[in-house]
């Protein structure tokens, strides 16, 4: 199994609708063998849609998907080839383990289907319920296993038919926090172990980072940004992936100046900040500079001079949760949520500064 | 409310025990185990007297008797094989119906619903009499069509035949199964199968392989329903069995009766209670295959299934429903509409109303169409009413006793088939000094109709109880509602829309009931059922016709007259429509096999 030879997977034009809603909107993509994609978005986004097309669960209308260097589907020449004969593994939200088969005849499953004789089985069985953590709770029915241990169930069946690619649809939404972590890890060293293509689909920014070497974000029905996590977590395309990704405060200004990397923006109550950016941008195009709540910093404005990169602004509300501070803050008409450690700082009504770092990501404003 | 608090002594502990509520209570208690209890009393008993209707000696003769006769062995075999196909073909069926509709993108798919649920409320004896003209080898539309072709009939081609009865009776119980199984087939979660597909099988095999396996608890428990219910039954072997000389168990029991030279009610009871001890043990058996097996989903949540494109097959299904509806509905309808247009059964060229002025003119069966539309609107009323009683009394009641007694209650009358009640009811009432005098009258008649569909319509009230959550009976209680008035203006009140449904199901499956007021029937208290059985019986087929369709056409509007009214009333009153959920009539249709 650990020779397992990755594959890659590619798709275009991808169109789906139900009725008169169109699902998804002329998809392509394509992923590199031995990689472990997320796409992430939320929920009615035509994530899962897409992974059932892949799967081979769903036709689309139009498009074509290739695994490895076979095209799968092709609505041109009209050709599907059936989920059963794709060699996929999937794991679904619910896990779908069969009530009525033990776990061992859940994870054997697969196998018998590729024609392994009933005598051969037993080895990949245990190994595979070895690999997952469950080599003792094989007689038992899924029924009589806890959230944690049908999810393991669920990955070693995936596993079993030896797939060049691995689905997974939201298969970590179920658990409780402290076993999706664990769950995530061993997911992530599994994936690197068999060194396979894994798909995965998640609402969760955080697991989505945490798991996938290329992250695809989705809105209805299109794929609006993607890349290395590190890619869209900190330098987002737009206000829609920033949003999703976790960015919360959005300044509007204009750019009055350019040089190598940099880019300064003027608010509209005068006040100029440098960001860094790749961003292609002309002289007075309308921008946004987004930032995490916790990447903004608060200083007093007793405290005299300016700190640097620093815009003026009033606290208007504040709110203890938990170990942080979170000050509500009035900045050249917005209104901005900024976390701080230290508990009672700044009153509200008190003029402060706040500095807003180089590498907060600058959008487009459209 | 302990002993020691009250010093009174015996006097008062006596005040104390006999509390208004108490006596009503025993009162009640009384009551349903005379109309519930004593007639099974009686046909135990009856089973070993020489003579009916008390006054005769303790004997084994009865039991003697079933086991001296040849037909005994015949029929029971007969109705062990005669239930078993019509399960085995109605469960394939019903189960086909149920997943090409579920599955497929149909143009005639939505015709499926209505068609069974036309077919599954169609009273069945009146179904029987249909199908007995439309197969009849000179005069049906079977034989007619083969003669416009000049084909001679072929002396097989005759409903009157095992094949015949096999196949007609599996029609009607296609559409109680696919009634039945509509709903599992559909709760079915389809990412089981999706999973197996995922794994290499191919969507069919994993439908084989996966969701057959799942269904198995409920085609299991389905069946045995069915397979009781054809034990039971007996308008379809009476109708379209005997004249080939099929005998069942219950028109053997029948047979004994009725038709032998004299009259063995010794051998009837004695029948009758190894009938009722096999159906019990079937029942227990049911439960007990049911008892170990868990297959609740794992996970849960059913995906929502989306209907394929299946291309030339979908031509194919399409076929299949359009033809089942047009064999197992329209035609036997026609058939039997037509046929009572005509002078006499099997001339086709000159309709008449000769036959409907007959029924209308004629003394016997003007009144035997009274009597039934009473007995079968007010009896249907009674039923509702009682079942919803004693199933609230059930769901809301603390006391063990009294949930066990009315459960017990509830169920008891499915333990016997219509003809054994019918006889149980005769020996219960003939013993009783004050009812015996009402015997010859629609009164008994309307009682035995009663009790024999409690169990039915409980099954069906339980299903609309449920639906009504218990803390808005409370909300009431708290507010200051006794218990009755919370029952009738709030839990009665919002079950109101599927109580009037069951109302109206009901009433057409007593319309139907021929078995059990088989032996209250005299010459001058007939129903329709009895009526036109024995008109049909004696050639009078045309006639027979007339009655049932004008009684069916009557009832039909009578209760719609009656529902509308009633809706209309309500909606003025309240000023708004409630919508309640039409709370599973499915499960009423059980018996109507």
């Amino acid at each position: 199994m650990d020779t397992r030879t990755a594959t890659g997977l590619s798709f275009s034009g991808i169109e789906k609708s139900y009725g008169t809603q169109t699902v998804l909107h002329d998809i392509s993509f394509r992923i590199e063998p031995g990689t472990f994609l997320c796409l992430l978005g939320p929920s009615g986004c035509g994530k899962t849609t897409l992974l059932r097309s892949i799967a081979g669960l769903e036709e689309p209308d139009r498009g074509t998907i290739t695994i490895g260097d076979v095209t799968v589907f092709d609505a041109g020449a009209r050709k599907m080839v059936p989920a059963n004969r794709r060699g996929l593994g999937m794991v679904f939200q619910h896990y779908a383990l069969w009530p009525h088969m033990s776990v061992r005849e859940n994870i054997a499953y697969p196998l018998r289907q590729r024609g392994i004789r009933a005598g051969d089985r037993g080895g990949d069985v245990e190994r595979l319920a070895r690999l997952v953590g469950l080599e003792s709770y094989l007689e038992r029915r899924p029924n009589q296993l806890s959230g944690g241990q049908q999810q393991r169930v669920a990955l070693a069946r995936a596993l079993a038919g030896d797939p060049q690619l691995l689905l997974l649809d939201e298969p970590l939404s179920n658990l409780d926090a402290v076993l999706r972590h664990q769950l995530r890890r061993e997911l992530r060293a599994l994936h690197n172990r068999l060194g396979m293509t894994s798909i995965l689909v998640t609402h969760d920014q955080e697991e989505a980072a945490a798991l996938a070497d290329v992250i695809a974000v989705m809105q209805n029905g299109v794929i609006m940004q993607s890349g290395s996590p590190e890619d869209v977590l900190d330098r987002p395309d737009n206000r829609y992936v920033a949003e999703f990704v976790g960015y919360e405060c959005f300044l509007k200004g204009t750019v009055t100046g350019q040089s190598a990397g940099s880019v300064s923006v003027t608010l509209p109550n005068g006040a100029t900040v440098a960001v860094a950016t790749n961003l292609a941008v002309t002289q007075s195009e309308p921008v946004l500079i987004a930032a995490r709540g916790d990447q903004l910093e608060i200083f007093d404005k007793a405290g005299g001079v300016a700190p640097a990169n620093a815009v003026s602004g009033r606290i208007t509300d504040r709110a203890k949760l938990g170990s942080v501070m979170e000050y509500q803050a009035e900045v050249s008409g917005k209104t901005l949520w900024i976390r701080d450690k230290a508990d009672t700082r700044f009153r509200i009504n008190q003029d402060v500064w706040i500095r807003i770092p180089e590498n907060c990501p600058l959008l487009r404003d459209n | 409310m302990s002993e020691n608090i009250h010093e009174g002594g015996q006097l008062r502990r006596m005040a104390h025990l006999l509390t208004p509520r108490k006596i009503i209570t025993g009162l009640a208690v009384l009551v349903l185990a005379y109309l519930f209890v004593w007639p099974f009393v009686m046909l135990v008993i009856g089973a070993f007297l020489t003579t009916p209707y008390g006054g005769g000696e303790w004997t084994l003769d009865g039991f003697r008797t079933v086991l001296n006769d040849p037909r005994a062995l015949r029929s029971t075999l007969s109705s062990f094989l005669f239930s078993g196909l019509v399960m085995v073909i109605s469960i394939a069926g019903g189960l086909f119906f149920a997943i090409i509709t579920s599955r497929f993108k149909l143009r005639f798919g939505w015709l499926v619903l209505p068609a069974m649920v036309l077919i599954a409320c169609t009273p069945r004896l009146f179904y029987a009499f249909a199908w007995g003209m439309m197969g009849n080898p000179g005069s049906g539309f079977a034989a007619n069509i083969l003669r416009y072709f000049d084909i001679a009939n072929p002396a097989w081609l005759t409903v009157y035949s095992w094949p015949g009865l096999v196949l007609v009776s599996s029609m009607k119980v296609t559409a109680v199964a696919y009634l039945l199984l509509s709903g599992p087939v559909r709760l079915l979660d389809r990412s089981l199968e999706d999973a197996a597909v995922m794994c290499g099988q191919t969507r069919l095999r994993a439908f084989f392989s996966i969701s057959l396996p799942l269904l198995a608890p409920s085609l299991l428990a389905i069946g045995m329903l069915l397979f009781v219910e054809g034990i039971q039954v007996f308008d379809f072997p009476a109708v379209l069995g005997s004249p080939a000389g099929i005998t069942t168990l219950s028109t053997l029991i029948n047979d004994f009766i009725n038709t032998d030279v004299t009259p063995k009610w010794g051998a009837a009871n004695a029948l009758s209670l190894v009938v009722v001890v096999v159906i019990a043990l079937l029942i227990l058996l049911q439960s007990r295959l049911l008892g170990g097996r868990d297959f609740a989903t794992v996970g849960g949540k059913a995906r929502g299934a989306d209907t394929a494109e299946i291309g030339k097959f979908a031509v194919l299904f399409d076929a299949i429903i359009v033809g089942f509806f047009a064999v197992a509905f329209v035609l036997p309808f026609l058939q039997i509409l037509i046929g009572s247009l005509q002078p006499y059964f099997g001339l086709y060229t000159k309709l008449t109303t000769a036959n409907y002025v007959a029924v209308i003119k004629d003394r016997d069966t003007l009144d035997a169409l009274v009597s039934s539309l009473l007995i079968s609107v007010g009896g249907g009323f009674l039923v509702v009413t009682l079942s919803f009683l004693m199933i609230y009394a059930m769901q809301r009641s603390k006391s063990r006793p009294t949930v066990a007694l009315l459960k017990i209650l509830s169920w008891l009358p499915a333990t016997a088939p219509g003809i054994v009640l019918s006889i149980a009811f005769v020996w219960a009432y003939l013993s009783t000094p004050l009812v015996r005098s009402l015997y010859g009258t629609p009164f008994l008649m309307l009682i035995a109709l009663v009790i024999a569909h409690v169990p039915i319509a409980a099954r069906a009230c339980e299903g609309i109880i449920v639906q009504v959550s218990t803390s808005l009976d409370e909300a009431a209680r708290v507010s200051g509602a006794g218990p009755w008035r919370a029952a009738a203006e709030i839990t009665a009140r919002l079950c109101t829309p599927s109580l009037l449904g069951a109302w109206l199901l009901i009433s057409l499956a007593i319309s139907g009931a021929l078995d059990v007021v088989m032996m209250l029937q005299t010459t001058n208290t007939q129903m329709v059922a009895t009526l036109s059985y024995s008109m049909f019986n004696n050639g009078d087929v045309a006639e027979a016709a007339a009655l049932y369709v004008l009684f069916i056409g009557l009832l039909i509007a009578f209760m719609a007259a009656l529902i509308g009214l009633m809706m209309l009333l309500r909606t003025a009153a309240s000023g708004f429509h409630w919508s309640g959920k039409a709370a599973r009539p499915l499960a009423m249709e059980k018996t109507d096999v």
